[in-house]
């Protein structure tokens, strides 16, 4: 299957409720992600800056049909908001697992990755517990924190895959983010 | 918690946050009154919302990329150094972008550094689109343009494409541009050398589609190279099926802050409206390019790759300030002209603004030049005597000794006229003039001085017996001299050039004259005699007398210093073989100094009617070079020091003599460019390397030699015809010409295919008989070779082969009648094709460098080729259903596969001489491996031409072999035995010939060549 093709069918389908379409998807864009951070990496030696969306852009231009672009946008920021947090939250997990034997319940945070010493600490794998339920309470909010957190959406960008105004994703982001944040202080 | 209450919190959490600070918590009191838990939740919500900063305001994103690119390194890249990808051994990384990671890798079949490109997975699978990229980068490197990088390889390892390339040490314009502003000089020269590739590739029918500064390449040497043409239609987005509209990787509507990849900026209004492209595609680009360079930043800026798309469509850049010195108002024309938003307002190609632009750097280097004119009066002022100085036109001759220096030979024109003044005055008036009106000057004066060589030409015929070889004219014009091959012998001969009557100077000899050139007084004549490979310079006066011994191991015509008393010349496999150098020795041959040498797979060019030139100034020594690949130069070697510079802007596949003009603004070449079949005389303009057709037709020329005023050059010209014969039974004295076969012009003299260890000549003829009595035949005309078919007596002739597909060569009807297997040039180099019996449904079955000669297998399974590799001729299969060529034996032309299927026969040679013709017939397995059998052609019978065949019943091995320049057929019986003659024909070169399938009927191609002496001079 050629891939611009098949990830704009996968699209649909997901799109047209086929749960299913979304797993055969991950693969194909986690692959194209991890190309791409490579890149993005070895570049920012060179003084390049990652900029948050220019992966999943990027990924999103080389693997879906260009006609087909404008209906499946916003699916695909989703998978790719979807893909992040899965790879994060997995990665701490076997960071986890890895650590256990020595002091216990030591969990992997941000702050442990290089090059991310000077942000804010967040345990993963709570945040990724604390959004489930999130999730049981408010989907919508839910969805709105993996799009920005994970897949690095503008609110204009969030809105546009959500599908509702820019003010309702600002005041769902800000409520979800105070949530968030006394749930994991 | 329940949803409700959920709804709840959220409800009393945003209407608190309308209200400023101060008041939220009196505001939440009220409404959550008599609910305490309620007013908690939604207080430490504030709270929370009220504190700063935290984790989730910066996306994880960057955090994830970390590990994804840990994830990907793990991978791919560190554990592919020390593998091998096909032959290529990994070295080192070299960069990554959004293409795939680049190393430095090792060819270990030749020994050399290149750079392996791996694209990514994801490109390897739309089989179209791979094939239509392979095209497009084959095409564009096979321009063997010196500024389009050259590919030696596209290939597939374990699953991924790589591209291997030529290497390239230096820096990408981009990180130059990041180390700072660019001077004026310098940026031209980058754009000019890149407009210079990307005119090349629109001329050739192909746009790049995504030039910017990280496509640049500047080698140290000063030389630019612009990578991955074809390239942008593989990885950027597809456009539904075939050719609809293209983009690059950035597309209008991507919101994103940042730029994807870094192409928005150089992308097309039509490109970010997702419209086809053209090649004012690149125009546009190369103008954003050249902007940046001059500005130091890109004409179309924003913080989003959508700002920077709305500034592409609807501003205008800014107006051009170079960010480093002055600059001509012209080029911010130039600049706007290529920025045009509609593609009607551009350049209609990279031609037409390369051409704007090397009048810009023309200007500018002319204003130098007045520059340090000015700079060399402007002392006179004070400290030096006028009158010494300052003569009745001497201040405007310093400029015009300058300007002249390459472009004028009339002697000390005046550029400013006037009466002799008092020098102070005169020198203050020259200075005015000369700073103002240098560029009118400039375009008035300087074109009415130049001589126009050989603009408009004469050319007249100086022998008609159609066997000269060699010509040479003298330095006053007056004498002519050239070499008469006939009956495998030569001899020289001279001429006065207004008189009839030739006097014989040299008697007939066997061996080869290799040029000859007259001493610079005229009065003594040196030619080179070579025999059994090794070259004898002679001296003798050219009114007569005996020939001297010069020199021994030289193989080429000499060329004299202005003073006449050197000459520098050539030798080949020399000090070892693989070796050649260039060399200077004294008029009587004493004194020898090398001066440059050659290693394969660079050589002097091919040494056969190659030669040496020494510039009018003595300085420099012009000769042509070349590489196995035959990418031939003009390099001009300083006599002084050695230091090369190279004179050629674009590669030549055939160079031969060369010949300084005597006021140096250019050489007289004699070489064949990529679009030609037959090399032409050219004149080759010095410095620039700018070349223009002296000669244009279907002839085929070779030698230079020039009069000393440069209005009469003598050269040989060969044409020839070819003509289909059917000869039934093989008996020649019933040959029957067909009346429609022509084979084509100077079809005879083939390009010289080989410099490796077999040289060989023949290979574009081809005849073949189809199973109901057909004829497939090769029809050459003017710049086309195609392939038709016809019926026996010659009648119902269809054209199989498409108009404009190039050169087709070579047509092999399968056994069963249904395919011909050909091979076409229409790709930029020489592959095997099949085709269906009409024509229909031509398929590329390889891509080498140069392939010839194919023959199909009994079965109809395998097509089996010579393959000119690495300055090898080789034997190849491949299936005719496609893949990958398997190598069959090294060393060896002509394969043919024995009527059983099971043997494959072939010519090689076994010499110790370079390029020595095949003279041995070996046989091998099908399957490949060591020869079973081999046989000696007759001494001195096989040759450069020879073309084998098996017999139609298998028992014999036939060749046509040349003996006093007549071709017959030759019969080696399988078992053993001596060969014997097939046919007596008594005049007449065989270039192919076919047996039908029931044995009955002999078709051939054969006829001559026509070599006469002619003299080109300027018509007016």
């Amino acid at each position: 299957m050629k891939p611009q093709g098949g990830v704009t069918q996968l699209l649909r389908a997901w799109n047209e409720g086929d749960a299913s379409a979304l797993e055969k998807l991950m693969p194909l864009v986690l692959d194209e992600l991890r190309r791409l951070a490579g890149n993005y990496l070895r570049r920012e030696r060179a003084n390049h800056t990652l900029q948050p969306t220019a992966l999943v852009n990027e990924a999103y231009l080389r693997l879906v049909d260009q006609k087909a672009r404008w209906q499946n946008r916003a699916q695909f920021f989703g998978v790719a908001a979807q893909l992040m947090r899965r790879i994060l939250v997995d990665h701490a997990r076997v960071h986890q697992a890895q650590k256990r034997g020595g002091s216990d319940q030591q969990r992997l945070s941000l702050a442990d990755v290089e090059g991310a010493a000077d942000r804010p600490d967040v345990d993963l794998l709570a945040l990724h517990e604390a959004l489930n339920e999130l999730a049981e309470l408010d989907p919508q909010q839910a969805r709105i924190v993996e799009l920005k957190f994970f897949g690095g959406l503008s609110i204009e960008e969030t809105a546009e895959v959500i599908g509702c105004g820019h003010a309702t994703v600002e005041r769902d982001w800000k409520m979800a983010r105070a949530w968030l944040r006394s749930k994991l202080s | 918690m329940t949803i409700q209450r959920w709804q709840q919190i959220k409800e009393i959490f945003h209407a608190s946050l309308e209200r400023a600070p101060g008041e939220r918590r009196a505001f939440l009191a009220q409404v959550c009154a008599g609910d305490d838990a309620l007013k908690v939740e939604v207080e430490s919500l504030i709270k929370a919302h009220e504190s700063e900063g935290s984790f989730i305001d910066s996306p994880a994103y960057e955090v994830a990329a970390g590990w994804l690119a840990g994830a990907a390194s793990d991978g791919p890249a560190p554990s592919l150094l020390g593998e091998r990808v096909g032959r290529y051994e990994i070295l080192a990384e070299l960069g990554a972008g959004g293409m795939g990671e680049v190393y430095l890798a090792e060819d270990t079949t030749l020994g050399r550094k290149i750079a392996l490109k791996l694209l990514p997975r994801s490109f390897a699978d739309d089989a179209e689109r791979l094939r239509r990229f392979r095209q497009e980068a084959r095409t564009a490197s096979a321009l063997n343009h010196p500024n389009i990088v050259t590919i030696h390889e596209i290939g597939e390892h374990d699953g991924r494409r790589f591209i291997a390339t030529e290497l390239i040490e230096g820096q990408t314009l981009r990180q130059r541009l990041s180390a700072g502003p660019l001077a004026l000089s310098e940026a031209l020269d980058i754009i000019l050398q890149a407009a210079s590739a990307v005119a090349a590739a629109h001329e050739a029918g192909i746009v790049h589609r995504d030039v910017k500064p990280e496509n640049v390449m500047l080698r140290r040497d000063g030389y630019v190279k612009v990578l991955d043409f074809g390239l942008a239609k593989l990885t950027g987005p597809k456009a539904g099926h075939g050719s609809g509209p293209e983009a690059t990787t950035a597309m209008l509507g991507n919101t994103s802050p940042g730029v994807v990849m870094g192409t928005a900026h150089y992308m097309s209004p039509e490109q970010a409206r997702g419209l086809a492209t053209d090649a004012r595609t690149d125009v546009w680009s190369l103008g954003v390019v050249l902007y940046e360079m001059l500005a130091g930043r890109a004409p179309f800026e924003g913080a989003t790759t959508a700002d920077v798309t709305v500034s592409i469509l609807e501003r205008e850049p800014a107006a051009l300030r170079p960010a480093a010195g002055e600059f001509p108002a012209e080029l911010d024309r130039i600049v706007r002209k290529a920025l045009g938003k509609e593609r009607e307002e551009r350049y209609p190609s990279a031609r037409e603004l390369l051409e704007d632009l090397r009048a810009v750097k023309q200007d500018l280097e002319f204003e130098a030049k007045l520059g340090r004119a000015v700079e060399k009066l402007a002392p006179l002022k004070g400290s030096v005597p006028p009158r010494a100085s300052v003569t009745t036109d001497g201040s405007a001759i310093i400029t015009t000794d300058e300007i002249r220096k390459g472009q004028t030979p009339s002697p000390a024109p005046t550029v400013v006229k006037g009466r002799p003044r008092p020098a102070l005055a005169y020198a203050a008036l020259a200075l005015a003039v000369l700073a103002s009106a240098g560029f009118a000057l400039y375009k008035l004066l300087l074109p009415d001085e130049r001589v126009a060589h050989f603009q408009a030409v004469n050319i007249t015929r100086l022998t008609n017996h159609g066997k000269a070889t060699q010509a040479a004219i003298s330095p006053d014009g007056k004498y002519f001299v050239y070499v008469l091959s006939d009956a495998g012998k030569q001899s020289l001969w001279l001429r006065q050039t207004d008189a009839v009557n030739d006097t014989q100077i040299v008697a007939p000899a066997p061996g080869g004259v290799f040029g000859v050139t007259f001493s610079r007084d005229g009065a003594d004549l040196y030619y080179v005699i070579k025999a059994n490979d090794a070259g004898t310079l002679y001296r003798m006066p050219v009114l007569g007398g005996t020939p001297v011994k010069v020199m021994e191991k030289i193989d080429c015509p000499v060329s004299f210093s202005p003073d006449g008393k050197q000459f520098a010349f050539v030798r080949g496999d020399y000090p070892v073989r693989g070796e050649s150098g260039l060399f200077v020795a004294n008029a009587d041959g004493t004194g020898v100094r090398q001066l440059a040498a050659r290693k394969l797979p660079d050589l002097f060019f091919p040494i056969f009617y190659t030669g040496p030139s020494w510039s009018p100034d003595g300085r420099l020594i012009a000769c042509a070079v070349s590489n196995t690949r035959s990418e031939g130069r003009v390099v001009a070697v300083n006599v002084a020091d050695g230091g090369e510079q190279v004179l050629t802007r674009e590669t030549w596949p055939q160079l031969a003599r060369v010949e300084w003009l005597p006021d140096m603004s250019g050489l007289l070449i004699n070489a064949r460019d990529q679009k030609s079949t037959v090399p032409q005389i050219w004149l080759l303009s010095y410095p620039s390397g700018e070349a223009r057709k002296v000669t244009n037709d279907l002839s085929f020329y070779r030698a230079v030699s020039l009069s000393a005023d440069a209005s009469r050059l003598v050269t040989v010209q060969t044409t020839g015809l070819v003509n289909i014969w059917l000869v039934p039974g093989g008996d020649a004295k019933g040959a029957v010409k067909l009346p429609a076969g022509a084979q084509g012009q100077a079809a005879g003299e083939a390009v010289q295919l080989s410099i490796g260890n077999v040289g060989y000549l023949g290979g574009n003829e081809g005849i073949s008989w189809t199973p109901d009595g057909r004829i497939v035949f090769i029809n050459a005309t003017g710049k086309e070779s195609d392939i038709w078919i016809m019926n026996a007596d010659g009648s119902d002739r269809k054209q199989l082969t498409a108009s404009g597909s190039g050169l087709n060569h070579n047509a092999v009807v399968s056994p069963d009648g249904r395919h011909v297997v050909f091979t076409s040039g229409r790709t930029g180099t020489r592959t095997v094709w099949v085709m269906n019996i009409d024509g229909s449904d031509p398929r590329q079955l390889t891509d080498g460098l140069v392939e010839f000669l194919p023959d199909v297998s009994p079965d109809g399974q395998w097509v089996v080729y010579s393959s000119l590799d690495a300055a090898r001729l080789m034997l190849r299969r491949v299936h005719v259903g496609g893949g990958a060529p398997v190598e069959l034996k090294r060393e060896g032309v002509n394969p043919v596969v024995s009527p059983d299927g099971r043997w494959i026969a072939y010519l090689y040679t076994e010499a110790s001489a370079p390029a020595a013709p095949p003279n041995r017939i070996g046989v091998i397995p099908f399957e490949g491996g060591e020869p079973v059998k081999t046989f000696e052609i007759p001494s001195g019978l096989g040759g450069a031409r020879t073309i084998l065949h098996w017999s139609r019943d298998g028992r014999s091995l036939l060749y046509t072999v040349i003996t006093n320049n007549v071709s017959n057929i030759w019969s080696q019986p399988v078992d053993g035995g001596r060969p014997t003659q097939l046919t007596d024909f008594k005049e007449h070169i065989i270039t192919a010939f076919d047996w039908s399938r029931d044995g009955r009927q002999l078709a051939v191609a054969r006829g001559l060549l026509i070599r006469d002496a002619v003299m080109i001079s300027n018509s007016k």
